[in-house]
């Protein structure tokens, strides 16, 4: 993949780059959050939007975490003492009956409730079951992409903050700092970031990460979704692939066209 | 009723819900439209006064989403009154879309013509006696000149006497006879108003006449409103214009003359309230008349609800704006939309999920009005001109209070004040409870709170 012009600028400019976006969305919309998940690139966006609120004496914005059932243990309490620390409300984002549903090695569609067979046939999916793995597309919708949906619904936030970039896969090539989604407006103010300026930034502002990357991680989106590649640190292996096979990028790359004609992020 | 259903949305302004559910069985109609509907007994409105609410209940935001709103300065609360913010789609305009007529008609000057209310509207219309005041007042003002300062409030809610004796204030001013000629004015106002019945009646008959004269064309989305709850009750020769809740409270604990007075007149207006809802149950039979005379009653989702309520001495207060507190804000929600009747629901609903529930209906998902967990309302103080005319040449040195009130589905309510930052409140259903007790309860809800403020110029308590 080619680099954009923005992304050969220098990190100090990146960063004034992200914290323009953020004010400018910290500014114009009423209810803004932050998508937090203990990746390094949310950690370095909370960051990002921590240092713009204290320049222009705003308060934090709360941060969604999507609890998908997949995560690492030591997760919630990594984004619990985050939170405490810099001081913003932490909301956790479940979609209780696929969760329910998920404890199954198959997911019947007819035991899913009303609202998750709505958006199962909003997908397009018209079989009876599907398989609750990490790789099935439709899982992964209803756990992560309804369940932050529904939290933005519920808390009614008008602007979600997140730690995409352009080259963290061919989905998000095209992505803007800034686009309307439908239910709410995506910020996205890392976008020119590559991997080894996110890990620039976390390092030179000792910044929290999250322990699995210490112990070799390159990702730390789920227990079974990501793996351990190396005893070394993810901030001195080779950066890039994340451990992901072509085919699971094919997919994903799918998915997102699909999601993003629904109107997801 | 499998085919579109048609809508009805009924606001009889500044109903409180006590004031309907102590009184259906003086209702007939009421208690006719009640056999096929739900009575939600934990309905609140986002707001205390016609233009927000009204704002929330056809935008399905709050006020501070769609800012129809007091704000301190004039020009901004000119500039966000006259339409709803972008990409917003009220639910006339959404309804429209979906091949709806859609038609309103109402007693309330603040929904007439030329507002953002019209928007998505075939026809929209205000008729009864407000419609005549607002005709006399540009009367009364084009003949005052440009004497801006004059408490145009008071033609509404005060007597002439007093009336009278503000504008003989401003009477150097304005010229003798041009205070002749307003004096004129104000006299013919009086005069037709009295001959419509006026502050008795207050033009529901006009409305349901307009209604039913209108050739609606299915589906329709049909909203009215109805005022005669509203002040002024005219039972009185000084009614109370509004009072500010603290200077009456000192009156009232103070001397006993006063605070007698007080409670005779309060109860005055409480049964003038009930009088006036006997009349509005009989305007209530001749829509669902209409209705089913036009074979469409079966066919109508039916919603009637009220704006806000009207506070009579609680918190020390009379009239609405401002306070949050159950008498202005926990309003009658009915429901009519072909299932069957639920009876009466305890689940805390809010207005503005009258926008959503209804875009739902009319594309065919089945869906029932949405409880919440928490829901809120908002106040947003008052303008510098309205403070001022209250206020005098005090109210540079006094900013006007916003608050904020969240209520749990658990029954618990707390309200804050964003302008000295205290918390105001903290209850469980009616009793009061120390802001110290229920410390995780208390601490939930203020969190709540903070998430639904986000950017908003608020000022609550420091976090714990």
């Amino acid at each position: 993949m080619s680099l954009r012009r923005e992304q050969i600028l220098s990190l100090e400019s990146k960063a004034g780059i992200s914290k323009i976006v953020i004010q400018d969305a910290l500014t114009k919309y009423l209810r803004p959050a932050i998508v937090l998940d203990g990746s390094k690139e949310g950690i370095a966006v909370t960051h990002l939007v921590k240092s713009v609120v204290e320049s222009i004496a705003r308060k934090m914005p709360p941060a969604i975490f999507v609890d998908h059932g997949d995560h690492f243990p030591e997760t919630p309490g990594f984004l619990g003492k985050i939170a405490k620390d810099w001081n913003f409300n932490l909301i956790t984002a479940r979609n209780d009956n696929a969760l329910d549903n998920a404890k199954n090695d198959i997911i019947f569609v007819s035991s899913l409730n009303k609202e998750n067979r709505k958006e199962i046939h909003l997908l397009g999916f018209s079989g009876e079951f599907f398989q609750s793995s990490s790789e099935s597309d439709v899982r992964n919708h209803l756990l992560k992409r309804v369940a932050l949906i529904s939290a933005i619904k519920r808390y009614r936030f008008d602007s979600i903050i997140t730690g995409i970039r352009w080259d963290s896969g061919p989905e998000a090539g095209d992505e803007l700092f800034i686009s309307d989604k439908g239910t709410h407006v995506q910020v996205s103010p890392i976008l020119p970031f590559l991997e080894s300026d996110v890990w620039q930034y976390t390092l030179q502002l000792n910044l929290p990460i999250h322990p699995r990357y210490a112990q070799g991680y390159p990702s730390i989106e789920g227990i079974h979704s990501s793996q351990k590649v190396s005893d070394i640190p993810a901030w001195e292996q080779k950066t890039g692939s994340a451990g992901k096979s072509d085919m699971q990028t094919q997919n994903r790359e799918a998915m997102a066209e699909k999601l993003r004609a629904l109107g997801y992020s | 009723m499998n085919e579109t259903p048609n809508f009805m949305v009924i606001v009889i302004d500044t109903l409180r819900a006590d004031t309907l559910m102590n009184n259906l069985e003086k209702l007939p109609s009421f208690q006719y439209l009640l056999k096929e509907s739900t009575l939600f007994q934990n309905a609140i409105s986002p707001s205390s006064w016609t233009l927000p609410s009204h704002a929330s209940i056809f935008s399905g935001l709050y006020p501070s989403e769609h800012g129809m709103h007091f704000r301190y300065d004039d020009d901004e609360y000119f500039r966000a009154i006259s339409s709803f913010p972008t990409g917003t789609q009220p639910i006339q305009e959404k309804l429209k879309l979906q091949g709806y007529d859609t038609v309103a008609v109402g007693g309330n000057p603040l929904l007439s013509s030329g507002t953002a209310f019209e928007r998505g509207f075939r026809h929209n219309e205000v008729v009864g006696p407000w419609a005549i005041l607002e005709y006399y007042e540009k009367k009364i003002k084009a003949a005052a000149g440009n004497v801006q300062d004059l408490p145009w409030d008071d033609i509404y809610y005060s007597s002439r006497g007093q009336f009278l004796k503000r504008l003989l204030l401003f009477g150097k001013e304005i010229g003798p006879r041009r205070t002749a000629e307003i004096i004129g004015l104000l006299s013919r106002l009086r005069k037709t108003l009295g001959s419509l019945g006026f502050p008795v009646l207050k033009g529901s008959e006009q409305v349901i006449n307009m209604f039913s004269s209108m050739k609606l064309k299915a589906p329709f989305f049909a909203f009215l409103n109805m005022m005669e709850i509203h002040e002024p009750y005219g039972i009185l020769p000084n009614e109370f214009p509004f009072l500010e809740r603290d200077s009456l409270k000192s009156i009232a604990s103070g001397q006993s003359y006063f605070q007698e007075r007080y409670d005779s007149i309060l109860r005055k207006f409480r049964m003038q309230l009930v009088s006036e809802l006997t009349i509005l149950d009989g305007y209530l039979g001749s829509i669902i008349k209409h209705l089913k005379k036009i074979d469409a009653y079966n066919k109508t989702t039916i919603v009637v609800t009220s704006d806000h309520g009207q506070s009579l001495g609680e918190d020390g207060f009379v009239g609405h704006k401002y306070l949050l507190n159950d008498a202005l804000v926990h309003v009658p929600l009915i429901i009519k939309d072909g299932k069957a009747s639920q009876g009466t629901e305890n689940k805390l609903v809010s207005l503005v999920d009258i926008n959503e529930y209804l875009n739902s209906q009319a594309l065919g998902e089945s869906t029932q009005f949405p409880g919440r967990e928490y829901v809120f309302a908002e106040a947003f103080g008052l303008n510098n001109s309205l403070w001022k005319s209250i206020m005098g040449e005090l109210s540079t040195k006094f900013m006007p209070e916003i608050r904020k009130r969240i209520w749990s589905r658990d029954g618990f309510s707390l309200t804050l004040n964003g302008t000295s930052g205290r918390i105001e409140e903290f209850a469980n259903g009616s009793k009061k409870l120390d802001a110290q007790s229920n410390s995780s309860i208390r601490d939930q809800m203020l969190r709540e709170m903070e998430i639904f403020v986000g950017n908003g110029q608020f000022k609550g308590p420091s976090r714990s």
